[in-house]
């Protein structure tokens, strides 16, 4: 999803500059009154140098051309004009009395009224022409755009881009500054915005929230605000407004006029609407897939260690029902057992708390799980080691052996999470290996730490790497052995939560057994600079 | 061992069973159930220990122990459920001498209670030789010497390392340590303990990676092991 939205957001920017800054189609009123000033002049001397080839009727064609060519090419002014001074030269030049004003002839006057009538009549046509041509060149280019703007907008899932990938695009397609707001009870929230920045009245955005319809500038509601206020998004926590105010010196910028171009301003405005619902009616479904896969993980996760604290539970109860049914012919050595027995499980189930106090705090949605810091993962692997050698895991003596490079970088981690990663994979690599031998290895690998942990125990069923996804899996062997769904379910979560990679896999150097390995990136190192000298 | 032990724990079942134990091992032990209670305690008779449980019907855990620390000097143990090691630090940082999660084994409660009476006890000796098995550290001329061969280290190493020995075997806080070697305006740069830390290990330990003398708790500090 995110090349698909980068590709978008280039797509738009390629879009954007081929667009280039707007232009302005009719020209002032000063230069249409020039144009067709020249141009009736200009027809005038051709007239004048050719009239005897032309003839009367040629020449009143000549000042019919030019008017047609005002109407089309300068706008209303200059077509009216051009009739008016068309017929005025006609008069002067080429009606008898030549040079004067008069008309002596009815014939004459009949020659300037039609003159007059027919240039009126052309300039209006061509006129209606130009507009008609415009309007379909607007609305073209109107859909074309909120085509554009849902194509772009498709490829987003961030609201905030995707309001503000819309104020560029209307910004620059309509010409004017946009703002989308969100109103608050006592201030308003700025979303996006595109060109000069200008302010929103409070009051009339809360009426346009209110009211669901546009307001301000053209509209029949506060029409002599300089912008207008067009809703995008209704419902109340994520309510937002889109206000646009035309540039002052572009009238309605490239739209042939005001209602087009409020017109095309409600269609990319519904547009818009219609795109962040999608993204909010996906964000919903969404959620609604995280929590129901959170339910089943919670019931899971619950079965899980009902299991887990059943068996230690089992034989503590059976021990201290031994002692206190048989207490009188137990030897002192027997009874001893017995309480080892009862003393073991007990830390057992203190390991199985610790480790559900993790899950839960892994898998806490609204607070960051990692407590990162800079750590050594020799310290790290120090400590578990020795805390591991104090004790004889399950009766079986254990040989840890450990190969730690001693220009270790540090690592941005959450160590108390690390090392009970590690207890985690020492307690399952002490439970299946006979011989009690694990190897710990750290060794680099491109710009990654690889923590091996590996003993010499039958290895992982080759099955077991693809389940590493689903949860608490627990090996075939439940009924006689402690699972390590929930240990495992830890160490992969620990290791998410570090953006890190756990593998299952068999010994690096072929012998029989398991390796567990966590690969963590490292950072760049902190500085030393401050470190020389004590205060 | 003997002495005046005060107990601070609400579970009924829990008291009993660390009251008589103590007690077997000849302590004196005054077991109250809530924080007032300790408060009164403490105000009529000064104990050799204070055994401090966090979760208290009355008074959060760690705002009693800053109340005790105000007129109490002594070694205050704390025993509780609580055992993430945010927790302990701030146990740790205001005022605490040690920590034990629950549960324990009264073997381990009667351990760190030795550690605790023999630092009491190094405290009021100025001592500046010490050995860690063949060490030998001379704190006022700043040397290490392992079995007659000096050892260099540097000044914030030596400094770091002299911080923990004169601990006692105590457990520090990576802010306490940082504090003490680094000043007050490096308790946060976790890292400066790390790379001193691991530089003092290569010299001090024989197998780094398996400290026997400098010891790690993660994510709360470290103390020295070994002292005699």
């Amino acid at each position: 999803m995110q090349h698909f939205s980068l590709f978008r957001t280039l797509a738009y920017k390629r879009w954007s500059k081929r667009l280039g800054p707007t232009t302005e189609p009719f020209g002032g009123v000063a230069l249409q009154l020039g144009v067709s000033v020249l141009s009736t002049a200009f027809i005038t001397g051709v007239s004048r140098l050719f009239e005897a080839q032309l003839h009367l009727p040629g020449v009143v064609m000549l000042f019919f051309l030019g008017v047609v060519l005002c109407a089309y090419g300068s706008g209303v002014y200059a077509s009216g004009l051009s009739a008016l001074l068309s017929v005025g030269a006609f008069n002067y030049f080429f009606v008898e009395p030549r040079h004067s004003l008069l008309v002596d002839a009815t014939e004459s006057w009949l020659t300037l009224a039609g003159l007059l009538f027919l240039s009126a009549l052309i300039s209006s046509l061509t006129l209606r022409l130009q507009m008609a041509t415009q309007r379909a060149q607007w609305q073209q280019s109107q859909s074309e755009q909120a085509r554009q703007l849902l194509e772009l907008l498709i490829g987003l899932d961030a609201r905030e881009t995707m309001l503000q990938v819309a104020a560029d695009l209307m910004s620059k397609f309509l010409g004017g500054a946009v703002q989308v707001l969100s109103p608050r009870p006592d201030t308003t929230h700025q979303l996006a915005a595109q060109g000069t920045p200008f302010d929103v009245d409070h009051r009339l955005l809360n009426w346009v929230l209110a009211h669901g319809c546009m307001a301000g500038w053209g509209t029949a509601r506060e029409g002599h605000w300089p912008y207008v206020c067009v809703p995008v998004e209704l419902p109340a926590e994520q309510a937002c407004v889109l206000c646009f105010q035309p540039h002052p010196q572009q009238a309605f910028g490239m739209a042939p006029s005001r209602q087009a171009l409020l017109d095309t301003l409600r269609i990319l405005c519904q547009q818009l609407s219609l795109a962040l619902q999608r993204e909010r009616a996906i964000r919903d479904a969404r959620e609604a897939w995280t929590a129901k896969e959170q339910e089943t993980l919670r019931n899971t996760f619950l079965t899980s260690v009902a299991h887990d604290l059943r068996t230690p539970l089992a034989s503590i109860l059976a021990a201290a029902t031994a002692l206190k049914s048989a207490q009188h012919w137990h030897s002192g050595e027997h009874a001893t057992r017995l309480l080892e027995a009862i003393g073991t499980e007990v830390r057992q189930m203190a390991k199985i708390t610790d480790n559900v106090l993790t899950m839960v705090r892994l898998t806490e949605r609204h607070q960051s799980p990692l407590r990162a810091d800079w750590e050594s993962l020799e310290e790290i692997i120090g400590d578990v080691v020795s805390r591991h050698r104090q004790r004889d895991f399950l009766h079986v003596p254990l040989t840890i052996r450990t190969w730690v490079p001693t220009d270790l970088p540090l690592v941005r981690v959450d160590g108390p999470l690390i090392s009970q990663f590690m207890d985690n994979v020492l307690d399952n690599a002490a439970r299946h290996a006979p011989q009690g031998q694990i190897d710990i290895r750290v060794r680099t690998q491109g710009e990654h730490l690889v923590l091996d942990v590996e003993d010499n125990g039958p290895g992982f069923p080759s099955a077991l790497s693809g389940l590493l996804t689903s949860r608490f899996h627990r090996g075939d062997d439940v009924s006689d052995r402690r699972g390590f769904g929930l240990g495992l379910t830890i160490c992969q979560a620990i290791a998410q939560a570090h953006q890190g990679e756990l593998t299952l896999a068999a010994r690096l150097d072929g012998e029989t057994g398991a390796r567990v390995s966590l690969m963590l990136s490292f950072p760049r190192q902190p500085t030393l600079q401050t470190l020389e000298m004590p205060t | 061992m003997s002495g005046l032990i005060y107990l601070t724990e609400d579970d009924p079942e829990m008291g009993n069973v660390v009251l008589s134990s103590l007690s077997r091992e000849g302590f004196k032990v005054c077991w109250f159930q809530t924080g007032q209670a300790t408060l009164d305690g403490l105000r009529q008779m000064q104990p050799d220990f204070c055994l401090l449980d966090l979760g208290l019907p009355d008074i959060d855990g760690l705002d009693l122990l800053r109340r005790i620390r105000v007129d109490f000097a002594g070694p205050i143990l704390i025993l509780s459920a609580r055992g993430f090691e945010t927790q302990k630090v701030k146990a740790l940082d205001d005022g605490a001498d040690d920590y034990l999660v629950k549960p324990f084994g009264m073997g381990e409660l009667l351990a760190r209670l030795r550690v605790l009476r023999r630092r009491q006890q190094g405290l009021q000796s100025a001592r500046s030789e010490w050995t860690i098995d063949d060490l030998v550290i001379d704190l006022n001329r700043h040397s290490v010497e392992r079995a007659g061969q000096p050892i260099h280290l540097t000044p914030i190493e030596f400094t770091l390392f002299a911080t923990l020995i004169r601990a006692k075997g105590q457990l520090l806080t990576h802010r306490k340590l940082l504090q003490a070697v680094w000043g007050s305006d490096a308790v946060d740069q976790t890292h400066y303990l790390r790379i001193y830390m691991g530089k003092l290990r290569a010299k001090i330990e024989r197998i780094p990676a398996e400290p026997t003398i400098l010891l790690t708790e993660t994510g709360v500090g470290y103390r020295v092991c070994g002292l005699t």
